[in-house]
């Protein structure tokens, strides 16, 4: 054999291992690989999970990702067959793990959550119309509640604020720090029309949640709160916080929409991230940038939500530094934070049981994950061992607070170091980025 | 050397790496060693990537090749943020070019100046580039025999399976038993490639495999220009006519040599002194296994050592300063001044941890703080472990110049 003929050999060796490709596409539930989901499929998984002999691959029949087959799987399959869902969680399959996730956090973790928070929104709005209509306590606390719940589900959404909020810029409209009270009144005392419209070419302090806080929430007690919403003499407050909450419902829409399939369709885009998908050129960015979103939605948490207050670089506390003092419900902001990221990390998302980031992590060091799953519920009982107002905890409970701060500074190093080297992850933040 | 130069400038590492940085990590013994203000280090990439170019037409040769090893190693002498193992096989080969006769033929030098040209050099200076590529080599895989590497698969496990989208092979590379393949055959691979590159039977095959492995290599991990510069490099173990019998191939007519030696000026004190560094080379990689016996943990004698992609490794740092003298504590967070490479590398090397930390007491005495103290937090997680604290936190890093390491769990 000449040294050509040997070089020929190998080199046809090569190009067979590198175009080797993976299996046939399968269907997430399909338990006997035959094209669809049936009752049978849901018979046989739930055979495999009671250990009657049914021979079923965890890539079809794991459909919650859990890592094990089990009866909530079959029943999950047997619903589908019903028509009542679409299982989206197994890990493997002819999507891989990766894709996988992108696929299960945009379609059974953001839009869903979009879509609830959307639909939220129209609460406060419809509330806040009805507060400015008849100012009165009941009223008021129907608004205050509306509040309470849109922000939350906002805030868990900050887990995964990429793609069209960040383009539009919307975070920043919806949800920017701190307001600034005397450039609102400023806006009041002025002759401009109070129109969602006009608001958008508004600075983000004059906008959104907190804008709103500012308004329906007073130190001073509900009934100053109500009194500064009556007469004639509050007419253009009411129309300001009747628009800002116009402005708050369409900016979500907008939101909602970019991601729908209906819409800017920014959820297939995602997950087609490398195969034609415009979000992100690979699916290697669009894995990272996950990853990096939570690790920063924790650092924002750890830094300037929890740290920056209670003064951990020196100095004391600072209550002025609280986000949403006002309205006492800065903790529960916090842990809707970290319960977002955490839906992420364990696929228990809006729409459902689906893969998550820890299921990649699993995969590679075991060890790594069950801290971090362990780091998680540490965080966020320690957060919720922290008595409202935190402008009080950061002085009276402050050990408390001081848990919770180092539980979650805890969390966010095992996030950063553990979780994104064991992903191979390229972290891109600064340390000091604005959210 | 003349597309990394391209590079420097095309993804804007020159004002990343030299302009942008307030802090520089510089080495021991180097500390004078400062980037050039204003322009000047778009200016000193200009003239290495015009020394490149004269390098590649053999246009003076030994002065461009003299300050082209200048140029470049200043440029990696001013932090020690920007190590990278091909970027010393630069220096160092760029500093034995300009011993050995590297313009002899085939240069604008051999045609304006035909009697210093040749068509034959000393054996000598062949197996001094052998040499020095073997090393690269055997060391690179001599940093692979290790339980990590060899038992668990990493850092491999962790890279491959971030890089399930590459196409074709992506799917491959997410299973567990890839992982293992690929450590091995990169340790064999490592280990075993220059007898097989110095045996004639099997050069040719070995050569192939040497391109197929950079070639996957460059696909798969973000490593520069490293692959292409060992691919084009590797040649240097054929016998040395091969250029001609290729040429001679291609063209279908004679190339032939003459008989030409090229003289190298005080060829024995060059030979001496080029042994030398063939022994130093041997030695360096080695003091590693004196140091310590976790050299990915501590990364005592990490560098200059060819543990080439060795490691993942990930770490974050704080630190905590105080004025014994009134009391006064407060923390920096390093990336309030290093940029985001710079804290990152420095939380996983103790002697840029406690080059930080001196910097920083110099900055409080300035501010008044006379007898400053300085801690750090540093975690660090290596090849896929939950993360440990890594130096000392109670030890003042004020005048150190390497942080205490702690004993890694093992």
């Amino acid at each position: 054999m000449t040294m050509t003929t040997k070089l020929f050999l190998v080199a046809a060796a090569l190009a067979l291992l590198t175009t080797a490709v993976p299996a046939a596409a399968q269907v997430c539930g399909d338990a006997d690989d035959s094209g669809a989901i049936t009752v049978t499929d849901g018979v046989l998984v739930l055979r495999t999970a009671a250990g009657l002999g049914g021979e079923c691959d965890a890539t079809r029949c794991d459909v919650d990702g859990s890592g094990s087959i089990t009866v909530t799987d079959g029943v999950n399959v047997l619903r589908a067959a019903a028509g009542l869902g679409n299982p989206t969680g197994c890990s493997g399959g002819s999507l891989g793990p990766r894709r996988t996730f992108l696929r299960d956090l945009s379609n059974a973790g953001a839009i869903p959550s979009y879509r609830a928070l959307a639909a939220e929104a129209v609460d406060l709005q419809v509330a806040l119309e009805d507060l400015v209509t008849a100012p009165g306590a009941e009223r008021l606390a129907i608004a205050q509640q509306a509040w309470r719940t849109t922000r939350r589900v906002w805030k868990e959404t900050e887990a995964f604020r990429l793609g069209p909020s960040e383009v539009q810029r919307t975070s920043a409209r919806i949800d920017w720090p701190n307001a600034n009270p005397d450039q609102i009144d400023a806006e009041i005392a002025g002759s401009s029309a109070q129109s969602s419209a006009y608001l958008d070419t508004l600075g983000a302090q004059k906008v959104g949640f907190q804008a709103i806080e500012y308004f329906i929430f007073d130190p001073a007690g509900d009934a100053a709160v109500v009194t500064g919403l009556l007469g004639t003499e509050n007419a253009r407050r009411r129309a300001y916080l009747l628009a800002v909450g116009v402005n708050i419902s369409e900016r979500t829409q907008e939101l909602r929409e970019a991601w729908e399939p209906s819409g800017g369709n920014f959820g297939a885009d995602f997950i087609d991230s490398g195969i034609g998908g415009n979000a992100f050129p690979t699916l290697k960015e669009a894995f990272d940038e996950v990853v990096n979103r939570m690790i920063f939605t924790m650092e924002i948490v750890e830094e300037r939500r929890l740290g920056e207050p209670l003064g951990v670089k020196g100095g004391g506390p600072r209550p002025d530094l609280i986000e949403s003092p006002r309205s006492g419900d800065t903790l529960a902001g916090i842990l809707a934070n970290i319960e977002g990221v955490a839906d992420v990390y364990r696929g228990t998302y809006t729409g459902g049981q689906g893969t998550g980031i820890g299921v990649q992590v699993a995969a590679i060091s075991p060890a790594v994950d069950t801290a971090v799953r362990g780091l998680f519920d540490a965080a966020i009982a320690a957060v919720q061992a922290v008595p409202e107002p935190f402008a009080d905890a950061i002085v009276n409970h402050r050990d408390e607070a001081l848990v919770a701060y180092e539980a979650v500074q805890e969390l966010r190093r095992a996030l950063t170091l553990d979780v994104a080297s064991t992903l191979g992850v390229k972290l891109t933040f600064g340390g000091t980025d604005g959210d | 050397m003349l597309i990394a130069v391209v590079r420097y400038f095309a993804y804007g590492w020159i004002d990343a790496l030299f302009v942008h940085p307030r802090f520089f990590f510089p080495y021991a013994g180097f500390e004078w060693v400062r980037p050039w203000p204003g322009i000047g280090m778009y200016v000193h990439f200009g003239v290495l990537g015009v020394l490149a170019l004269a390098i590649v037409v053999g246009c003076c040769t030994r002065t461009s090749t003299a300050l082209f090893a200048l140029g470049f190693t200043w440029a990696h002498l001013i932090d020690k943020t920007n190590y990278l193992n091909h970027y010393y096989l630069v220096s160092v080969l760029a500093a034995l070019m300009v011993v050995l006769p590297m313009g002899a033929a085939g240069s604008v030098d051999a045609w304006r100046r035909p009697a210093r040209a040749a068509d034959l050099v000393p054996a000598w200076t062949v197996w001094v580039l052998r040499a020095q590529l073997g090393l690269v080599y055997v060391y690179g895989g001599v940093a692979k025999l290790n339980a990590d590497w060899l038992v668990h698969a990493q850092p491999l496990r962790i890279w491959l399976a971030a890089r399930g989208d590459v196409p074709l092979i992506g799917a491959l590379l997410e299973h567990g038993w890839a992982a293992y393949a690929f450590s091995w055959a990169g340790a064999a691979f490592d280990l075993g490639i220059v007898p097989f590159l110095l045996w004639r039977r099997t050069r040719v095959l070995a050569y192939a495999v040497v391109v197929v492995f950079h070639l996957l290599t460059s696909v798969l991990f973000p490593i520069g220009i490293f692959p292409w510069l060992m691919i084009a490099l590797t040649p240097i173990f054929f016998d040395p006519d091969w250029p001609r019998r290729a040429l001679a191939r291609l063209t279908g007519e004679a190339w032939p040599g003459g008989t030409r030696i090229a003289t190298i000026p005080c060829e024995r004190a060059a030979m001496a002194v080029l042994a030398l560094h063939l022994v130093v080379q041997t030695l360096i990689p080695l003091r590693a296994f004196a140091l310590t016996d976790d050299i990915a943990w501590t990364e005592e004698g990490f560098r200059f050592a060819w543990r080439v992609m060795a490691i993942e490794k990930a770490g974050m740092a704080t630190f905590r300063l105080r004025d014994p003298a009134s009391g006064e504590t407060w923390t920096v967070d390093p990336r309030s001044e290093l940029t985001t490479l710079q804290a990152s590398m420095m939380a996983t090397q103790p002697d840029m941890i406690a080059d930080y930390a001196r910097h920083l007491a110099d900055d409080a005495r300035r501010q008044g703080h006379a007898d400053v103290e300085v801690r750090a937090d540093v975690w660090v997680s290596l090849n896929g472990r939950p993360n440990r604290r890594f130096v000392d936190p109670d030890a003042d890093l004020a005048r150190a110049t390497r942080a205490p390491v702690l004993a890694r769990e093992k």
